[in-house]
């Protein structure tokens, strides 16, 4: 069973979309030569049945997905939420660019008793998710901090405390 | 999210009933239905999903280009485009694949066949016929159910792993073949899986047909393609319940795509008479059932299903029983598989027009392209099945109103979003497509 699973969720060609893909590929990039025993990193497309299977063969699942800004949410916002505990909040996710996201996925692999032991969503506030675009400005700041804080939670050797979301 | 305007009670012959967002679709669109003094007045599928312009970003890129690039239109059925467009380019460059090319291309469409039609089977169409307003509802009273579902969704996902080289667009298909051709012990690792999708593939179809199916049983034109040899999914004639009988080449001397103010999709239409026609399993089932596999038949006939089918609500049974096959068909193919040749023939560049139209889960899919003496795509032309379909979703909608008008708001709402997604729409797809108003005053 794979202790950690790092997922990163998009689609690449869609600007902001593509935010979770980018944060899991800087981060392989980065931990590339250190042992990481038991890490599994992924880029996916949030597929149902991709995730809950990987939700079933982990401990711990990070997610980090592009979400919809709000009035209070502002573009490269970054929202941090154990989903293990909470419902994931539909405002941000329940659109999607598939006909299942990942809130359909978390709450399904809930009910059927599939989720792992944590379970944590990294959402970023996007604004720009039109097809050929890049990342917007504010999300590519908050892409590498939330990079940083991933590192500094999971493998900087010194660093190992819980990261907290960095406040924008 | 259904928005009941008018609460109306049975008697009542005009109303108005309006859904903003049609959910279980992929993609964005509405429906607007206008009754009164008891008579449809206004029926409109509105799609609003801004059109994508993937035709016009083909011109001037590499004709090689185009399989990876149209994958991009849809996330459910890559493949599908990747076909189309690989057979396109090949004609237009005089191009035949080996044998062993062509069946690993049916098997990686026998992934793409289970995945999709698994995932709108249990988790968008099935809760309509349960009552469940999600799969989510659902699967808290049939949780083994849906557990099963993804099992055999997955089995799907790996086939287009192994040989795609990724679960969603895959990279390793090219013009002229493969990038890399598969081992056989990569592809034999899928058999157990498979086989054990095949089963709960037999048990779906028994469920399935078990369901409750709301009466709607219309005359259809069925157009799909047509194989004297297999089950249609890369190839063959393009036919019609209604005697039809073309080559691919002539698809556009009998097709054509209007475009209607409300909708930014296309409205595909049969050119002679201007009227609709339908695209998808249940018009292959139609033209081609014989040539299902003996065990796929079997299983049709105890399921009492061995027949004609023109109820659109029992397609679930019919997609059920094209998921039974595509398991049974890549259990076949993935045991006479060896490695044998090259993964791929050359394609030179040429000054040519290609056509080709492939079965993608939802129906036909109809690419069409001219290339330059450098390779370079000049011209683009795609035909989804969404849009081919829309004017018999309209027109299946328009009979199932008239016909019951005295349901109350919330069920005929309810029954109307089950109509339309009778046809898997992919709305992402047709615009290259929803939200529901049904007015009743």
């Amino acid at each position: 069973m794979t202790r950690l699973h790092i997922i990163g969720i998009g689609n690449s060609f869609r600007g902001d979309d593509s935010v979770g893909a980018r944060v899991v590929e800087r981060l392989q990039q980065r931990v590339t030569g250190a042992a990481t025993p038991g890490v599994r990193f992924t880029q996916s497309r949030g597929d149902v049945a991709e995730l809950i299977q990987a939700f079933e063969d982990c401990q711990e699942a990070v997610l980090i997905d592009a979400v919809y800004c709000t009035d209070s949410v502002k573009p490269g916002a970054v929202i941090k939420l154990d989903l293990h505990s909470n419902e994931v909040p539909l405002e941000h996710l329940r659109a999607s660019s598939h006909c299942l996201g990942v809130a359909e996925s978390v709450e399904l692999a809930r009910v059927l008793d599939c989720l792992p032991a944590t379970l944590t969503l990294w959402g970023i506030a996007g604004e720009n998710f039109p097809l050929g675009s890049e990342l917007s400005a504010p999300v590519a700041v908050a892409a590498d901090a939330v990079v940083e804080a991933l590192w500094g939670q999971y493998f900087a050797p010194d660093t190992r405390a819980n990261a907290a979301a960095p406040a924008y | 999210m259904a928005e009941k305007q008018i609460p109306v009670r049975a008697g009542i012959k005009s109303r108005r009933i309006k859904v903003d967002n049609l959910t279980r679709v992929e993609g964005e669109g509405s429906l607007l239905i206008d009754v009164q003094g008891g008579e449809l007045r206004e029926l409109k599928l509105k799609i609003f999903e801004p059109p994508r312009f993937f035709e016009a970003l083909l011109k001037g890129r590499a004709l090689g280009e185009a399989p990876d690039i149209t994958a991009r239109i849809c996330g459910i059925c890559p493949v599908a485009y990747m076909m189309s467009a690989v057979h396109a380019m090949e004609r237009a460059l005089g191009v035949t694949v080996s044998d062993p090319i062509r069946q690993l291309r049916r098997l990686l469409y026998c992934g793409e066949w289970i995945e999709s039609h698994v995932l709108h089977i249990f988790m968008l169409h099935a809760p309509d016929f349960l009552g469940y307003d999600d799969v989510i509802g659902m699967a808290r009273d049939h949780g083994e159910r849906v557990k099963s579902a993804l099992a055999m969704k997955k089995a799907g996902n790996e086939i287009i792993r192994v040989l795609g080289g990724r679960e969603v667009h895959p990279i390793n298909v090219k013009v002229g073949g493969f990038y890399k051709l598969p081992e056989k012990a990569a592809l034999t690792a899928l058999l157990d899986p498979l086989k054990h999708g095949r089963d709960t593939a037999r048990d779906t179809v028994l469920w399935a047909s078990s369901l409750d199916f709301p009466e709607l049983t219309r005359q259809y034109e069925f157009v799909a393609l047509q194989h004297p040899d297999e089950y249609p999914m890369n190839d063959g004639r393009i036919v019609s319940s209604r005697g039809l009988d073309i080559q691919q080449t002539e698809f556009p001397d009998h097709f054509e795509e209007i475009h209607l103010p409300h909708s930014n999709a296309l409205h595909a239409v049969r050119k002679e008479h201007r009227s609709a026609y339908f695209v998808g399993p249940m018009a292959r089932y139609q033209l081609s059932r014989d040539q299902l596999s003996e065990e796929t038949r079997a299983l049709a006939k105890e399921a009492g299903f061995l027949r004609d089918v023109n109820n659109p609500f029992e397609s679930i049974v019919v997609r059920a029983l094209e998921t039974h096959y595509a398991f049974d068909e890549a259990i076949r193919l993935i045991e006479q598989y060896e490695v044998d040749g090259a993964s791929s023939v050359p394609a030179p560049a040429r000054k040519a027009r290609g056509v080709a139209a492939t079965e993608a889960p939802r129906g036909l899919l109809f690419h069409q392209y001219d290339v330059d003496e450098r390779g370079l795509i000049t011209r683009a032309n795609i035909v989804p099945p969404t849009s081919q379909n829309q004017f018999t979703i309209e027109e299946d909608l328009h009979d199932l109103v008239s016909a019951n008008l005295e349901l109350p708001q919330d069920l005929l709402t309810a029954r109307c979003e089950q109509a339309i997604r009778n046809y898997d729409p992919c709305i992402s797809c047709a615009t290259h497509f929803l939200k529901l108003d049904i007015r009743r005053d």
